[in-house]
């Protein structure tokens, strides 16, 4: 497979955007898909934002100046997409005066591709009470294992601020984890 | 300070499940995405030349949609004027009858035959005892041809004198 400076330079050769934007796709949309399904949970929402990511992707490579490796800059825009979706769907959740929590419990037991044990679905439904940047911080350090200089990179922010909000995402979690038999 | 480090020994770290994925798919999704991306980036080329002709000229029909409502309403609105127009000048047609003495102009006038005097005046008549025969008879006798002369102000011509004298009305 072509590394992403490859990748660019034939995206720059003229006449082939469409084959070096396809050779991104493949590179990166299965990637992209579990970063956004591990936030939002359901796979209809991340199939959308996933498309959606990949729509400004298309439309804002032309202005990509390579300041930021690739792969960070097209965390940066799946990470953005899904976290102005959990935005309006926190408010939405608000205004409904739904109890958030057993929202999100009943949408991970009926999803139909949640193949996960129990403590896998605590988890899941931790991870998801948890403020989206929290969760966001959360995912990319403990499941992506991605280093807080890269998280920086994707979320903004400083190094020790993304300490800290890892830090109380993972005490959060972990106190839910301790309190199931 | 790690802080990582500071929560240790704890279950995240030490169930190893807890890291896999535990979230499936549909079958072949992946496959899908590129062409259901590249549908969303070249919408247009993808589209048959109808379907594209009627996105394109879809506002521009909706445009003319509005402006043949507009001419609609304006057609209407001229037939409605019309036929008042057409109306009045009826009515004009029938002053002109009215002042030419074609038609009655009052509705005394047009029922003038059939109104009689006593039904007008049944008071006035009873008072006198006065039938309408003799209102009218009075009438004719009282007035002469020098009356209505003097009355409407014109010359008399002579020969008007000499068979004037000829009439003896007294």
């Amino acid at each position: 497979m072509l590394d992403d400076k490859d990748i660019l330079n034939i995206y720059r050769e003229g006449g082939k955007e469409d084959y070096a934007f396809n050779l991104i796709v493949r590179k990166y949309s299965e990637r992209l898909y579990w970063h956004i399904r591990k936030l939002v949970g359901s796979h209809e929402e991340a199939n959308d934002l996933l498309q959606d990511t990949l729509v400004k992707i298309w439309k804002y490579l032309p202005d990509f100046r390579e300041e930021s490796k690739l792969y960070t800059w097209l965390y940066r825009i799946a990470t953005n997409e899904t976290l102005t979706f959990l935005k309006k769907e926190r408010l939405k959740n608000f205004l409904s005066l739904t109890d958030y929590e057993t929202s999100v419990s009943n949408k991970l037991e009926s999803d139909v591709y949640f193949n996960g044990d129990k403590i896998q679905a605590e988890l899941h439904k931790a991870i998801h009470l948890l403020p989206p940047k929290q969760r966001a911080v959360f995912n990319l350090k403990y499941f992506e294992e991605m280093k807080y200089e890269e998280i920086a990179d994707i979320l903004g922010g400083t190094v020790g601020s993304l300490k800290a909000s890892y830090h109380h995402a993972y005490t959060k979690i972990q106190k839910r984890l301790e309190e199931i038999d | 300070m790690n802080i990582d480090k500071n929560i240790k020994n704890n279950i995240l770290l030490e169930d190893s499940r807890l890291k896999e994925n535990p979230f499936s798919l549909p079958e072949n999704y992946f496959s899908g995405v590129e062409q259901q991306v590249h549908e969303k980036i070249h919408p247009a080329k993808d589209s048959s030349p109808f379907l594209l002709f009627i996105k394109n000229t879809k506002s521009y029909a909706y445009l003319a949609l509005s402006f043949l409502i507009v001419l609609g309403i304006g057609y209407g609105v001229m037939s409605l004027t019309s036929t008042l127009q057409e109306s009045s000048l009826e009515q004009n047609d029938i002053f002109v009858l009215i002042e030419e003495g074609y038609l009655s102009s009052s509705f005394i006038e047009n029922y003038y035959d059939d109104i009689a005097v006593e039904e007008l005046f049944p008071s006035s008549l009873e008072r006198n005892g006065a039938s309408e025969e003799d209102i009218n008879s009075t009438i004719e006798e009282s007035i002469r041809e020098r009356d209505l002369i003097e009355y409407l102000g014109i010359e008399v011509p002579e020969s008007f004198n000499s068979y004037e004298s000829n009439y003896d009305y007294e």
